[in-house]
C-alpha cells in the first residue's frame, strides 16, 4: 500500500509518499521523517527570531559559535559549494534579501554586512565571521532536509518512499517514476523531465515569488522567466547545484560533471540540458 | 547523453510538453484519519462546532491579522479517557491558485501539536501555453495525445509557499483564545 501525507515545513508544502505492507509502521515512519525535516526547519530558518541560524548570525562575529551535528553538515556543504564555484554558490548573500525586505531583520542582527563566503571559519563543529555577514541557508537546507527525511524512511524499512519539499525531491525504490516540472511562464503547466528511481531533483524558480535569488558577485536577480532543474544523486547536491546554474550555466557544467549530475534550464522559448558533455539543446516535443 | 549515472533513467530525450491546464488536485487523507493520527490516545472526538458573533469575530480578526471568510468553524473537542485532551479544528485556504483543506491539533492549553495536510488543489483555468513555445512547434505536432494532469505526482518546482497555512493557523489560535478557552 501507499501512504500519501503533507505538512507545512521549510515555507513550502513538505509532501512524504511511502509504501509498504504496513499502515500503522508507514504512518510511525512518515511521523519520524516529518519530525527530522521539523528539526532541521527549526534549526536552519533565517526567517525564524529564535533558530540556531539566527543565533549563530547574531553571535558568530564576536567569537566561535557551537553548532549542532547538522547545522555544522549544512555548513561545511555549503562552504564547500562556494569555494567549488568559486563563490556562485554563496550562503552569505542574505544581507541583500534583508535589506530589500524579502528576509526579516532581527533584533540584534549585523548591519552593513559583507558578502564574503571567505569570512566564514568553520573549524569541525564551531563556527566565525570574520567580517559583519549574515548567513542563510535556504539554498541548501531545503534540500539537506530531504536527505534526512529520506534517510530515515529507510533506515525504517520502508519499501519506496519520495520526499518532496516544494521542489527539492528525492525518491529511492525499485521502480523509476516521473518528475515533473513546471513551466517557468506558466507555472500550471508541467513538463515531463525525468525518470527517477534512486536519487533526487531540484528546481530553482521564481514562479510565485520575483527577486528571490541573487547573482552573489553582482547582487542581479536570477530566474526571471526561467527555470533551473538539476538531477543528481542526492537533494543536498542537487539543490545548490540549481543556486549554480542559475548564476552562471556556462561555468557551471564542470561542477555538474564532478557531481554526476544533469542540468535542464527552461525559460519561455527553449530547453537547454548539460551533461557531461556540456550544453545542449534539448528537442521539444509538442502533443496537443 | 554519455556517462549516464545509474541513478538516472534518462531524462526524456525530447520532452513531451503537456498541453492542458491541470487540475492539480491531491487527497491526502480523511478527517477521520488525520484526527486518528493527531490524537492517537483519544476515545472520543465531540463535534462542537464555533459560531462566533459578530465582537468575537472581529477580536479574531484583530488578533490574528487576517479576515475570516465564514463565521463558523468546525471543531471537535478530543477527549481521552472522559477527560478533554484538545481540540481537533478542520480549516480550508485559499490563494489565487491554490485552495488546502487542512487540520490543526491543539492540546489542552491551546498550543499547536500538529498540522496535517487532508487535501490540496490548484485551480489554474483554461488556457495553455505560451505562444513562443507554441510556435515553435507548428506543424510538427506528433506523439500521443495530452495527458491530463490527475497522474502527475513528483512535481519538481516550487509548489505555492504555506504563508496561507501560516496565517490559517494564525487565525485557528485566535478562535481557540476567543471562543474554546
Amino acid at each position: 500500500m501507499m501512504l500519501r501525507r503533507a505538512q507545512p515545513w521549510l515555507g513550502t508544502l513538505v509532501e512524504i509518499v511511502a509504501e509498504g505492507d504496513d499502515t500503522s509502521r508507514l504512518l510511525a515512519a512518515t511521523e519520524r521523517a516529518f519530525a527530522r525535516i521539523a528539526a532541521v526547519h527549526a534549526a536552519m530558518s533565517f526567517q525564524s527570531p529564535d533558530s540556531e541560524l539566527t543565533h549563530v548570525n547574531r553571535a558568530a562575529q564576536s567569537g566561535w559559535v557551537a553548532l549542532s551535528p547538522d547545522l555544522a553538515t549544512v555548513f561545511a556543504a555549503a562552504l564547500e559549494f562556494a569555494r567549488a564555484s568559486n563563490g556562485l554558490f554563496d550562503p552569505s548573500v542574505a544581507g541583500w534579501l534583508v535589506a530589500s525586505g524579502q528576509l526579516p531583520c532581527h533584533p540584534g542582527l549585523p548591519a552593513g554586512t559583507a558578502t564574503d563566503w571567505r569570512a566564514i571559519e568553520l573549524d569541525g563543529e564551531r563556527v566565525r565571521f570574520t567580517a559583519p555577514l549574515l548567513v542563510d541557508l535556504s539554498g541548501i537546507a531545503k534540500g539537506y532536509a530531504v536527505d534526512v527525511a529520506l534517510a530515515s524512511l529507510r533506515a525504517d524499512g520502508v519499501r519506496a518512499a519520495t520526499v518532496n519539499a516544494g521542489g527539492d525531491l528525492a525518491r529511492f525504490g525499485d521502480e523509476a517514476v516521473p518528475v515533473h516540472v513546471r513551466l517557468p511562464h506558466q507555472p500550471a503547466h508541467s513538463l515531463h523531465l525525468a525518470e527517477l528511481k534512486n536519487g533526487a531533483a531540484a528546481t530553482s524558480a521564481s514562479y510565485f515569488q520575483a527577486d528571490a535569488l541573487r547573482h552573489p558577485g553582482t547582487g542581479q536577480t536570477l530566474c526571471a522567466g526561467t527555470s533551473v532543474t538539476v538531477i543528481a544523486a542526492d537533494c543536498m547536491s542537487a539543490d545548490a547545484l540549481t543556486k549554480v546554474v542559475a548564476a552562471e550555466a556556462a561555468r557551471a557544467s564542470q561542477l555538474l560533471a564532478r557531481h554526476n549530475a544533469h542540468a535542464v534550464v527552461l525559460d519561455g522559448t527553449c530547453a537547454r540540458r548539460c551533461d557531461a558533455d556540456g550544453w545542449h539543446d534539448l528537442p521539444l516535443e509538442f502533443t496537443a | 547523453m554519455s556517462n549516464s549515472p545509474n541513478w538516472l533513467i534518462l531524462p526524456v530525450a525530447c520532452v513531451p510538453l503537456v498541453a492542458a491546464a491541470p487540475a492539480f488536485a491531491v487527497q491526502y487523507m480523511t478527517t477521520e484519519a488525520a484526527q486518528k493520527l493527531l490524537f492517537p490516545a483519544a476515545s472520543a472526538f465531540v463535534s462542537q462546532p464555533v459560531r462566533l458573533d459578530a465582537v468575537q469575530k472581529k477580536a479574531v480578526e484583530k488578533a490574528a491579522g487576517v479576515r475570516m471568510r465564514y463565521p463558523e468553524q468546525p471543531v471537535w473537542q478530543v477527549m481521552e479517557n472522559g477527560k478533554p485532551a484538545g481540540w481537533f479544528v478542520l480549516d480550508e485556504v485559499y490563494g489565487k491558485h491554490e485552495f488546502i483543506t487542512y487540520a490543526v491539533a491543539l492540546d489542552a492549553t491551546g498550543a499547536v501539536r500538529g498540522v496535517e495536510i487532508l487535501e490540496y488543489r490548484e485551480t489554474h483555468g483554461g488556457q495553455i501555453v505560451n505562444p513562443k513555445w507554441r510556435a515553435q512547434f507548428d506543424g510538427k505536432r506528433f506523439g500521443a495525445p495530452l495527458k491530463l494532469d490527475k497522474d502527475i505526482q513528483n512535481i519538481s518546482g516550487a509548489t505555492l509557499s504555506c504563508k496561507h497555512i501560516a496565517e490559517g493557523v494564525r487565525r485557528v489560535l485566535a478562535i481557540h483564545a476567543v471562543a474554546l478557552k
